[in-house]
Formats: structure tokens, sequence, C-alpha cells
């Protein structure tokens, strides 16, 4: 349903905010911090949180899923917080849904269907082998969710439940709580010049390649791909492809590319650092600021050791804080640059079929001039949620740095807010599953244009993280960064 | 062409292969694959070393990690 038809006139950016700031307030109001002091003098801070019992997904395991929840014996003890995180969402969800002008009674019915398959990726991607290869919740939730829709379809009763853009929406503006300028410095100014000079090149560039020279249909895909490439992966494909308003099956195949060569650089990368002589700090940044994935970039360097693990998971935090500038920058250049464009396009041609629809956007072959768009068209295309998720971050941000204890208080909010977010995106990845037919994915792999667009963008990325890392760490900075004894 | 009740069966059986497949390797599969000394070893150091190799955002790693919060410094 469009926002146009909703009854109560509530567009769904502002739901996913409202929504999704009532979780933060509230997490952040449930922290209580015990401050007291020791033997020296010194003030110990220990903080809890009110609602981490009832908020939990299912956690890792080896030989059995129910150690997932925190054993038999022990009497699964994580199994309230995954009931209380499904009844939190459901809640949360039903008020969103009902003030969009929909049956709340079908949605439950739905939810509890979509919040099964959720735990089921999560259970799949808590086996400890498939989680130590960085085969995330997000590929398990896909896959499920697609082979049900492509083998015996989906039952309607699913269907009020599959909010795809809303679950994705209050999940990025929860997720913009956990992005904290304040950190930026955590590695001064090498870390800046690597997580935050090369990405934003690479970005450019490889959306550039893939409109020049590899001429990919669909600037959406090429622009997602292009993101989770060289900024952080998962995390980033989700954030570009909801700034851009992708299509679903282009995230799908961005995130599967992103996945498959996160597995392989996670490999290969420890082994040619060691063969080369690479220093811990050098090699720790290089993969830092190349591997997609945060985990498997912290996997990769527990492979070198701790050095190049604490230096390789700081660069990956740094590049992790550019998500927001990054969502922020592509929505703001899809809606003065190329939706202008391509609805300039729609005007002056034909009218289209539905094949012509599926091109509309081809930045590549548009020769039309830019049409000038006024402020009021701005603002009303402008996706509204990536406010919400700038003024999330600002918040935290803020409180992080400058609040008395600010940094254990906003520490503890996200674990419970991070938790939640995670349900909202594997809940979000399950609709966008359910909703996508394999034929379609096809079309885009015609020609293995983005195949060939991450390849050509990760070999630019790793050669210019290299150069700069080399020049940060081994040059310039050589005699200022050292550890301490 | 085949008729729609024989392409819903055909589907229908390819679901409880690919369910059973999968029953297979994540309750017996993988959890071999993960008792074998070399896979062991690698998981329980990721584990000793509290690491999610699976997590999305740097907040679901440890924050004993990062250099701003450990004994690292970068003397300027």
């Amino acid at each position: 349903m469009t926002d146009s038809e909703n009854p109560r006139r509530i567009s769904e950016d502002i739901l996913a905010i409202g929504i999704a700031w009532i979780f933060l307030v509230a997490s952040l109001a449930c922290v209580r911090i015990d401050r007291t002091g020791d033997e020296s003098g010194d003030p110990q801070v220990a903080a809890s949180h009110v609602l981490t019992p009832y908020v939990a997904k299912p956690g890792g395991w080896v030989d059995s899923p129910l150690e997932g929840l925190g054993g038999w014996d022990a009497g699964l003890p994580k199994l309230q917080g995954v009931i209380g995180s499904g009844l939190l969402l459901a809640a949360a969800f039903s008020v969103g849904v009902w003030l969009r002008g929909q049956r709340v009674g079908r949605f439950l019915v739905g939810f509890a269907g979509l919040f099964l398959l959720g735990c089921l990726a999560y259970g799949m991607a808590g086996q400890a082998l498939v989680k130590a290869y960085n085969l995330e919740y997000a590929l398990w939730a896909l896959a499920v969710a697609l082979v049900i829709a492509n083998t015996v379809g989906v039952p309607e009763w699913l269907r009020p439940a599959i909010q795809t853009e809303f679950f994705i929406k209050t999940g990025l503006v929860l997720l913009g709580s956990e992005i904290l300028l304040s950190r930026l410095l955590a590695l001064g100014l090498p870390g800046v010049c690597v997580a935050w000079v090369v990405t934003p090149i690479v970005l450019i560039t490889t959306f550039w390649f893939g409109q020049k020279v590899l001429r990919i249909e669909s600037p959406t895909l090429n622009m997602v791909v292009s993101a989770d490439m060289s900024v952080c992966g998962v995390s980033a494909a989700i954030a570009s492809a909801a700034a851009c308003r992708a299509k679903k099956e282009e995230l799908s195949l961005a995130i599967g590319l992103s996945l498959t060569f996160t597995v392989m650089m996670m490999v290969v990368m420890p082994a040619v650092i060691g063969v080369t002589g690479m220093s811990q700090i050098l090699g720790g940044a290089w993969m830092g600021g190349t591997i997609d994935s945060t985990g498997a970039v912290a996997a990769a360097g527990e492979m070198l050791g701790d050095e190049a693990a604490s230096v390789a998971v700081t660069i990956k935090m740094i590049q992790n804080i550019l998500i927001g500038v990054v969502a922020f920058g592509i929505a703001v250049f899809w809606t003065t640059v190329m939706e202008p464009r391509s609805s300039n396009q729609d005007t002056s041609d034909e009218p289209s079929s539905e094949a012509d629809d599926e091109h509309r956007d081809d930045f590549s072959t548009s020769t039309a001039p830019r049409r000038n768009v006024g402020l009021s068209e701005i603002w009303f295309r402008f996706p509204k949620f990536i406010l919400g998720f700038v003024a999330a971050s600002l918040l935290c941000s803020f409180s992080y740095g400058a609040v008395e204890d600010g940094g254990v208080w906003v520490s503890t909010s996200i674990g419970v807010t991070k938790t939640l977010r995670g349900w909202m995106f594997c809940l979000a990845f399950v609709s966008i599953g359910l909703e996508t037919d394999f034929r379609r994915l096809r079309h885009q792999l015609k020609g293995g244009k983005p195949l060939l667009l991450y390849a050509a963008g990760q070999t630019l990325n790793l050669t210019l993280t290299l150069a700069m890392a080399y020049l940060m760490f081994e040059v310039v900075f050589k005699d200022v960064v050292a550890a301490a004894p | 062409m085949k008729p729609l009740s024989v392409q819903l069966r055909y589907r229908q059986w390819l679901l409880v292969v690919l369910v059973v497949f999968t029953i297979a390797v994540w309750l017996v599969g993988l959890p071999s694959l993960s008792a074998l000394p070399s896979n062991a070893a690698y998981l329980k150091r990721l584990d000793s070393s509290g690491i999610d190799a699976s997590a999305m955002v740097y907040t679901e790693l440890p924050p004993s990690m990062f250099l701003d919060a450990g004994d690292w410094v970068i003397q300027h």
C-alpha cells in the first residue's frame, strides 16, 4: 500500500522513525548505573539493563541448536528473551500497521509465521562453523524464504506480515544509535585516512565504472553493489538500498556477492599477509579497509595476531561510522540527480511498457538534460527515515562523549537495541526472500556484470587501501603509532 | 508444459528433499566437521577471544578489541 492510499496519512518513514525512537529512548531509560569506590578511592562504574532478560536472539551452537538458547539442561534461559523480542516487535509493528490502515489481526497471524522463519534463520546461522565463516543470518533468512516462495509458494495468511521496507527503515534508524561519531578518531589521522578517504574514492569510482564502462542496466543495483563492496558489506548494502530505493532482488544479489567474496578474502588475505612478511599493523589496516564484513575482519585479524586484529576491527569500526554519511549522500544524490533525470526521461518518452519500466533508471544511457526540481519536491522525494537515522547517531554520539558515564550508558543501551535491530533486519530478509522470484534474480545476473563490477571495485579497493595504509602506518606516522607495553 | 497439479507436486517433493538435506547437514554434517581437530581449535580460539565472526556491525564485537578501549596509544 502506498502512503497516498493510507487513510490515516502517516507515512511509513515517519512511523519507522517513531517506533525506532521509542525503542531507543526506552532502552536508554532502562539503563541502571551503579558507582562504587574501591580501596584506592577510584570510582568503579557498573551498568545493567532492565530489559536484558527480555530481549535476545538465538546464539551460537556446535552440536544442537538448543545450545543457542542456553542449553536444555539449564532450562533454555534465552527462550524468554527470544519470545520477549517477538512480543515487543509484534506490539510495536502492530501499532504501525494499524496507523497505516491495515488489519492488525491478519498482521499478527502472519507475523508469528515470519518470526518463526526468522528463528530458523538465526538457528542456521548460529552453528559454530557457519558462524566462523561469516555466513550470517541475512543469507539464511533469504535462503529459507526463497526456497518456500519458489517451491510451494507463500501462504496467503503470511502475506500481511511481509513489510520489508517498514522493517528495514525501522532497523536502520535504530542502527543509527550504534554509529558513534565520537569514536571516529580511535586510530587518529591514519585511521581516518584509510577508512574515510579511500572508501568514498572507491565507492564513487566503482559506481562510475558500473555506469560508464560496464553499462549496468540498473543504477540502483550498481550503487548497492558499490556501497556494500567499498563500505562494510551487508549493513552498508541495506542502508544504501533503502537510500536509493533499490529493488529487493538487487539487495539480495549484492549481499550474496558480498558474502561470497568475504569468505574468500578472510581466508586468503591473512595467508598473503603472512607470506609477504607484512607487519601486523599494516596487514590489519589493509584487511580492515577491504574485507566487507565486520565479523570477518575480526576473524581474519585474529589469524594474524592480537595486534592485527585490534587495528583491523578499529579501521572497520571507523568505516562503519561512514554508513550514515554514505546513506545521507546517496539519498541526496538520488533525490536531486538520479530521480529528476529518470522522471524527465519518463515524461519525454512514449508511454512505457513494463519492460521499459525495468530500465527507467538507466543513468548510463541517459542523454536527457537534468530537470530542475524545487526544494519542496526534493523534500517530498527525500527518504525521511535517513533523518531519524542521523538524529539517533548524533544523540548517542553526544551522550557517549559529552555526558558523565556516557560511554557505559550508551554501550549498555546498545546491547539491547542491537538485538532488536538484528531481528528487524532478519524479518526484512525473510520478507525479501518471500517476495523474490528466482527468474528475476537470473535477469539481474545477465552477462555477469554485477560480478565484474564487484571484482573490479574490490581490486581497486585492495590496491588503494594497501597504498594508503602503507603511506600512513609505514611512512608518515611510522614513529607515532606505537603499542603500549 | 506439465499440468499445474504435477508441477505443484514436484515442487512439494523438492521442498521435502531440501528440508531433509538441510536437517542432515546442520544436525549431522556440520557438528561432525566442527569436531575435526583443526576446526575445533579454530573455533576455540574465536570463542576465547569473544569474536563473533558473523558480526554485521562493530557493536557486535567485544569492546576490548578496539584500540580506543584497550592499552593501545596513538602518540602525536
